[in-house]
């Protein structure tokens, strides 16, 4: 499994979190994120609203050629961005355990100021072991 | 794009993908342009020029979309690429003739193109007024063609001609500099 | 497989094409045959236009679907998504890779862009597979040889004139429904 980063954006669009896993994107400053963080929040609200079939959710899936991502919201207004390479398969599932991993080590945390980016150095900690196990 | 790559292309969509016509038909029907734009700006041959540029640059604009369409090439990496696909695809394609990339910038903005024949000229002499010799470039045409074709490939580019035989010079060069990349344009209303 | 619509945006951000084959849903939408044509090919020429021609039939629908956006309006958006998704693109992994296509859960969007900055982008069914062949395929066959070829089309589209070419619609329409009924 190549995950090759993870975002994660909070209600309002703003970025509380990101991480690198493999090679594959460019890298960018965090100013830079903060404005794609902010500009996919507008973006995902207007997929939705263009839907030609009423009801319509917001983005899914995005594709490139040379990476593909998966934006999954949680019914609290996260989103969980995961990059990956094109054909990998089960990103659902990732998404899942991410949110999972979320669940645990960030929200339980009663340190954790909600809304406000993510520093909590267990959640970094099982992330990574979950997304590239043998390091 | 290498040089023998981009030879192959050319050569290949010239041979399968591209109607021919009669070359007559078009030397005589570009002659009876040039010849009829001298007699109605009565021998004021630098407006000839800018009018041959002028219907070059239109035929550019629409031409561009046939070439991608028909070549399937992306974009061009760099200047000296845009220069390779020009002499060897582009040419090839729509007058199955090669000019020569030479006289490089050193900063790799300009260069130049030889062209050995040119079929626009076929049996073409000058007139002998003595100012035509001077004054009128004769394929202005394709000067306007690369220039409306670049521009809509985001390159802001100058093509004029130095040298013609049809001028008694020894060889026909077209001198190409890029003056600009063009940027993106945004939707009104963002900054 | 529905195909729900169909734009091409030029590269000064103006939408030169519009097509819609949606179902009753679409109030104002009605005439989207080719002789409602012209009333969608003039995209951004102002409301008051497509709402008189389309009046006593949409004033029913207006008000079962009050949330419905008119066709500019849409276009608009739609040229938004595509334009800034296709910048993060390129934001994030190099000015070589390109935007392909996104997914929600009701439908899918495929887009293409030549080296002219000429940008299709085609709305369908979220089963849909990739339809950028057949984005490539209108390019170069039904575009460039109707539109482009066409002395009489205009390059370029000063107050979203738009494209308004007979045989490039038709040509458009009979190709969509050969793709829906693959």
């Amino acid at each position: 499994m190549v995950i090759l980063s993870i975002l994660i954006l909070n209600k309002a669009g703003g970025l509380i979190y990101q991480r690198d896993f493999n090679e594959g994107l460019k890298k960018l400053s965090s100013n830079d994120y903060l404005v794609l963080a902010g500009t996919f929040h507008g973006v995902h609200a207007i997929t939705s609203r263009i839907s030609p079939v009423p009801g319509s959710g917001g983005l899914e899936v995005l594709e490139s050629d040379q990476f593909r991502m998966q934006c999954f919201q949680t019914l609290t207004g996260t989103k969980f961005l995961v990059f990956a390479e094109p054909h990998q398969p089960n990103i659902d599932v990732v998404c899942r355990r991410v949110y999972e991993l979320y669940a645990d080590y960030v929200m339980k945390n009663p340190f954790y100021q909600i809304e406000m980016p993510i520093r909590c150095e267990s959640f970094d900690r099982h992330l990574m072991a979950y997304i590239k196990p043998k390091q | 794009m290498s040089s023998t790559k981009a030879a192959r292309i050319g050569e290949e969509v010239w041979k399968t993908r591209i109607d021919k016509v009669n070359a007559e038909l078009v030397t005589l029907t570009y002659g009876s342009i040039v010849a009829q734009l001298c007699k109605d700006y009565e021998g004021d041959y630098m407006e000839v020029n800018k009018q041959l540029d002028k219907m070059g640059y239109n035929i550019g604009l629409r031409l561009i979309e046939d070439f991608l369409a028909k070549t399937n090439t992306g974009r061009c990496i760099n200047f000296r690429d845009t220069a390779e696909t020009i002499s060897k695809i582009g040419f090839k394609v729509f007058l199955n003739i090669t000019p020569t990339v030479t006289n490089w910038a050193t900063d790799n903005k300009q260069f130049s193109l030889v062209f050995e024949e040119n079929p626009l000229a076929d049996f073409v002499e000058l007139p002998d007024d003595g100012r035509a010799q001077n004054e009128l470039w004769y394929s202005n045409i394709l000067c306007g063609v690369l220039r409306g074709a670049l521009e809509m490939v985001q390159m802001q580019v100058d093509a004029h001609f130095t040298s013609d035989v049809l001028r008694g010079n020894e060889t026909t060069e077209m001198r190409v500099s890029l003056i600009r990349i063009i940027d993106d344009e945004l939707p009104p209303g963002d900054d | 497989m529905p195909i729900y619509s169909f734009y091409i945006f030029d590269r000064h951000c103006e939408c030169i094409y519009v097509k819609q084959w949606l179902e009753r849903e679409r109030n104002s939408l009605r005439p989207t045959t080719s002789s409602g044509a012209s009333i969608i090919n003039s995209p951004l020429s102002g409301a008051p236009d497509k709402r008189i021609s389309a009046g006593t039939i949409a004033d029913q629908s207006l008000r079962t679907a009050p949330g419905r956006l008119s066709v500019q309006d849409d276009a608009k958006l739609v040229f938004g998504v595509v334009f800034s998704l296709r910048n993060m693109v390129r934001k994030l992994s190099g000015p070589e890779d390109n935007f392909v296509s996104y997914r929600t859960g009701s439908y899918k969007l495929h887009y293409y862009e030549t080296a002219t900055n000429l940008k299709f982008v085609m709305l369908t069914d979220v089963k849909m597979s990739n339809l950028r062949v057949v984005l490539h395929q209108i390019y170069v066959n039904l575009y460039v040889e109707y539109v482009t070829k066409n002395p009489l089309s205009p390059v370029e589209h000063p107050g979203g004139e738009g494209v308004a070419v007979e045989l490039f619609e038709l040509g458009l329409d009979r190709f969509v429904q050969t793709i829906q009924e693959a």
